[in-house]
């Protein structure tokens, strides 16, 4: 799956967890299909604050963020983080 | 007469209203699915418990289990009137009393390549282990009828929302104030990133009547597909799943409660039963 340096860097990582997982694209559900289950979703939401340098609050995250490479690229990956 | 008490091991037997109400209650949850196009199955009382481990019943529900064994022959003396059995008079302990009805339905599809969405409906016995025993509300063995869909993600949501508007009329008309609140089922770290994600993304919703759960609504997203290598569509994919469940006795006391005697609660089910089959048919 073609993308950006960090949608590869993700795909990786659900690839490593998962790698029995059929193919998935950026539009697919990672919480449906259990890519990112509930044992891994904070491990996720840290790589993801790694790769862009922004932190998660936990607290007050909408879930659907979350939920699709393009979401996550869109609302991390396509701005520059707040200084 | 009044609401049978527990006994020290939360073993309760039903009079004969009650257990009219209980088959009564059942045949109308039956309906609903069968409406949609469950197929009734009936399923072994027992499971073995290896099955149950690759379902992590055994991760995420410990506290509930029980298990059940043969008696050791080589080592059993006849004579005497055991009160308990030692772990050293049986044979290694194989098989299980489900706590839910459900896991039976995964398992029977085991490795099954489905034609299309599925759904089966089944009432079985159920078991817990709970810390405390409280008349029909927490009892060792009790009735649990669920409706399993098996199929597509959209399938499987539409199959709860479907219930839900059954459920919620239904309560209504017995008189039930109900409340659906979201539910974190997993033993284990319930504080810690398995909550997280329910707290974001409840898998289960409870149908509760003051502090009792009498319904749920679960879905699995494709876990119990994977587990079982059940699947379905073109590309073979893990099938997703969904059940709606209920437990008949809690039912039961909650309408003893909110009616007084059996002989009222079984007038309110049958009206409200005669409702709901009306409604359904205005739908069709």
């Amino acid at each position: 799956m073609s993308g950006t340096p960090a949608r590869a860097k993700l795909v990786a990582w659900l690839r490593e967890r998962h790698p029995e997982a059929p193919d998935f694209g950026p539009e697919d559900d990672l919480i449906e299909l259990r890519l990112v289950d509930s044992l891994g979703f904070l491990e996720f939401l840290q790589l993801i604050e790694r790769l862009s340098g922004r932190g998660v609050d936990v607290e007050t995250l909408d879930v659907d963020t979350f939920r699709t490479l393009s979401r996550i690229e869109q609302v991390y990956f396509t701005t520059a983080p707040t200084p | 007469m009044t609401e049978p008490a527990a006994d020290p091991h939360g073993l309760v037997a039903l009079p004969p209203q009650a257990a009219a109400l209980l088959r009564v209650l059942d045949s109308v949850f039956e309906r609903w699915g069968v409406q949609d196009g469950a197929k009734p199955m009936i399923m072994p009382p027992l499971l073995p418990v290896a099955a149950l481990a690759r379902l992590d019943v055994y991760e995420n529900f410990p506290h509930q289990a029980l298990v059940a064994g043969a008696l050791d022959l080589q080592r059993h003396r006849p004579g005497g009137r055991p009160e308990t059995f030692a772990p050293t008079d049986v044979e290694p302990l194989a098989l299980a009393l489900p706590s839910a009805a459900c896991f039976a339905v995964y398992l029977h599809h085991e490795g099954a390549v489905l034609d299309g969405d599925t759904m089966v409906t089944v009432m079985s016995r159920c078991f817990r282990r709970e810390d405390r025993w409280e008349g029909l509300r927490r009892m060792l063995g009790f009735h649990m009828r669920e409706v399993v869909a098996l199929g597509s993600a959209e399938f499987v949501a539409e199959h709860l929302r479907r219930f839900e508007e059954r459920i919620v009329p239904f309560a209504a008309a017995l008189g039930l104030d109900l409340r659906k609140i979201p539910a974190a089922d997993p033993f284990y770290d319930r504080g810690g990133q398995r909550a997280l994600l329910a707290r974001l993304a409840p898998v289960k919703h409870e149908f509760v009547v003051g502090d009792l759960a009498i319904a749920s609504v679960n879905v699995h997203r494709n876990f119990f597909g994977e587990r079982c290598g059940i699947t379905y569509g073109p590309a073979g994919a893990a099938a997703f799943s969904s059940c709606a469940a209920f437990g008949l006795e809690r039912w039961l006391s909650v309408l003893h409660e909110r009616h007084g005697d059996w002989e009222a609660a079984a007038a309110a089910v049958d009206e409200a039963a005669t409702v709901a089959a009306a409604a359904a048919v205005g739908c069709a």
